[in-house]
């Protein structure tokens, strides 16, 4: 009974990858074309669209997957309550930001009454994804990773709501730091989901268990853990805040990505020759691939500007976004499509066009973000010389870096919606495979 | 691994982050960074505006208008503030604020330079990768 429920949370989340790419794409017109759609929905309404959307795509299809995997112990009727509480959410919350009837915070912006059915789902997906894991023996990481995720997601989320405390409102710095510690902290949560994914499908496409029960996995996956309580602070190091914030945050960011690289290095090594030849025709395997050398790009760039020094420079500027989209879209996005891929072709080898998407959107997605990059760049000159010019005439310099950045984010669009849509239709029509 | 070290790394990872958030919470406020009743209200509508999709405060928030934390250095007074929150600008919507309204956004915005941002012109980096003060 299981297999339909993760397929309905699938569907539900590649609608909103097709929503999140969309108002992406018009959002970043807004960069090059002032005023563009400013009268019928302008950029205050359409980054809310795009980023809440992202967010639903991500943590609906984490979810899905994993409910996907976890075949027993689960309460159907919780998770069917969990996806109708996560729909209700997105669409009163889209409508919200349309009507412009704002409130919130950064990423919910709609207000706590919509964030709070966000939180109910979570504590629902919770109770569920416990069951199972009290259920399951012998545990392997991902059981491990699902359950810290599900459960951090329930904390930070929580977390999200302490602003409506009278005495944390007022409090600029206190508000501040716990916003971005809540913030900070549910990336890693998500993260947590997602990653215990990709090990469920190392272990499948792979066929083996040897790197999902070693040592490193596990070390890997404290170490995430680690990162998600404590990394942080390197969002705050420009805000005024406790200097202990800042320190731990500085110390911890510096362990991340390593393990995370040796473990898919393990697990390549591990393939039999035949068998990896057999697999690069197969998209699971492209896209994993996609999202390691994704993990490689954004490693650097994380590494860097979680060093205090540089990120002087470089905070609030292009260069977090590129960081923000490298990851979700380069990591979280391939591991989940790797996944919706194999529940819907399984080892079907790739076709031509799927090819042609998969190539268009790797292309598009690194022009995206070395365009971003570019104007980062640009802005943190305009910085470091204490800001000497009028802010337009920074983003009129910034002009061509825009231009890269919404033409891409166009092919960006295309590509991954042809494959979105093509993996949407196909779960529609068809059962999951589960093996 | 063991199953009892995984249970223990575990849980104390979780008691970790309670404890963190409890130290955080238990912070004393600082004069500085307490808003009055104005500054709050200011600080609502801010939120309720979404002013925060196109402006950053200590560089939190989006990037299609300026960082609005040392107002005073951008905008010289709180009349020309008023003129461009009404009528907006090319990428900018006017908004229909009362004058009152405009004033407890406007004071908000000059609180949020009290505890004082931390920008490349007032702090230098050091070698070790951390930052000091000029």
């Amino acid at each position: 009974m299981q297999k339909p429920l993760g397929k309905l949370y699938l569907i539900f989340g590649l609608f909103c990858l097709i929503s999140t790419l969309f108002f992406g794409v018009m959002a970043a017109h807004s960069y090059i074309i002032p005023g563009f759609w400013k009268d019928l929905l302008g950029f205050q309404q359409l980054r809310p669209i795009h980023a809440s959307s992202a967010l639903f795509w991500i943590l609906v299809s984490a979810n899905g997957l994993v409910i996907h995997f976890q075949t027993k112990s689960r309460n159907k009727w919780i998770d069917s309550f969990a996806l109708a509480l996560l729909a209700i959410a997105y669409v009163s919350m889209i409508i919200a930001y349309v009507k412009q009837d704002f409130g919130g915070r950064e990423y919910w912006e709609a207000g706590w009454p919509f964030s709070s059915l966000v939180l109910a789902a979570f504590v629902l997906l919770f109770i569920n994804g416990l069951r199972f894991f009290i259920g399951t023996k012998p545990r392997k990481v991902y059981h491990w990773m699902w359950l810290s995720g599900s459960s951090f997601l329930v904390l930070c989320m929580a977390e999200n709501f302490l602003w409506l405390i009278p005495g944390i409102h007022a409090d600029t710095v206190k508000d501040l730091t716990l916003q971005w510690k809540a913030n900070g902290a549910f990336v890693g949560a998500w993260n947590q989901l997602i990653y215990g994914v990709s090990f469920q499908l190392m272990e499948k496409i792979g066929g083996k268990d040897a790197v999902v029960e070693s040592k490193t996995a596990y070390g890997m996956f404290f170490l995430g853990l680690f990162n998600l309580i404590f990394n942080w602070g390197h969002h705050v190091y420009l805000v005024p805040t406790y200097a202990y914030v800042k320190f731990i945050g500085y110390t911890v960011s510096m362990t991340e990505w390593i393990f995370f690289i040796r473990i898919f290095t393990d697990w390549k090594k591990s393939l039999p020759a035949e068998l990896f030849k057999l697999r690069k025709q197969e998209g699971t395997y492209w896209f994993l691939v996609a999202s390691e050398t994704w993990i490689m790009l954004n490693m650097g760039l994380a590494i860097l500007m979680s060093i205090p020094a540089i990120n002087l420079y470089t905070h609030g500027t292009h260069i977090t976004v590129a960081h923000s989209m490298g990851a979700t879209i380069g990591i979280n996005s391939m591991i989940l499509l790797g996944g919706i891929w194999f529940m819907a072709f399984g080892n079907k080898p790739m076709s031509k066009w799927n090819r042609f998407w998969f190539w268009l959107s790797q292309s598009s997605l690194l022009v995206l973000w070395l365009s971003l990059l570019m104007a980062g760049i640009i802005k943190s000159i305009w910085n470091s010389e204490g800001q000497k010019h009028a802010f337009a005439f920074m983003m009129q310099q910034s002009g061509i870096a825009f231009k890269l950045f919404a033409w891409s984010g166009s092919l960006l669009m295309l590509a991954l919606g042809a494959i979105g849509i093509q993996l949407l239709l196909k779960l529609i029509k068809t059962e999951p495979k589960l093996n | 691994m063991k199953a009892t070290h995984i249970h223990l790394i575990w849980g104390t990872l979780l008691i970790s982050w309670i404890v963190y958030l409890g130290v955080l919470l238990a912070e004393p406020v600082k004069s500085e960074s307490l808003l009055n009743q104005t500054e709050q209200q200011g600080k609502q509508l801010w939120q309720k505006h979404n002013c925060q999709s196109c402006h950053q405060l200590f560089g939190l928030g989006g990037y299609l208008g300026p960082d609005l934390t040392s107002i005073q250095n951008k905008i010289p007074n709180r009349d020309v503030f008023q003129i461009l929150v009404k009528t907006g600008n090319q990428t900018m919507p006017a908004y229909n604020l009362n004058p009152q309204e405009v004033d407890a956004l406007y004071q908000f915005l000059l609180a949020q330079n009290r505890p004082g941002p931390i920008t490349p012109l007032n702090h230098k980096a050091d070698l070790n990768g951390w930052i000091s003060k000029k």
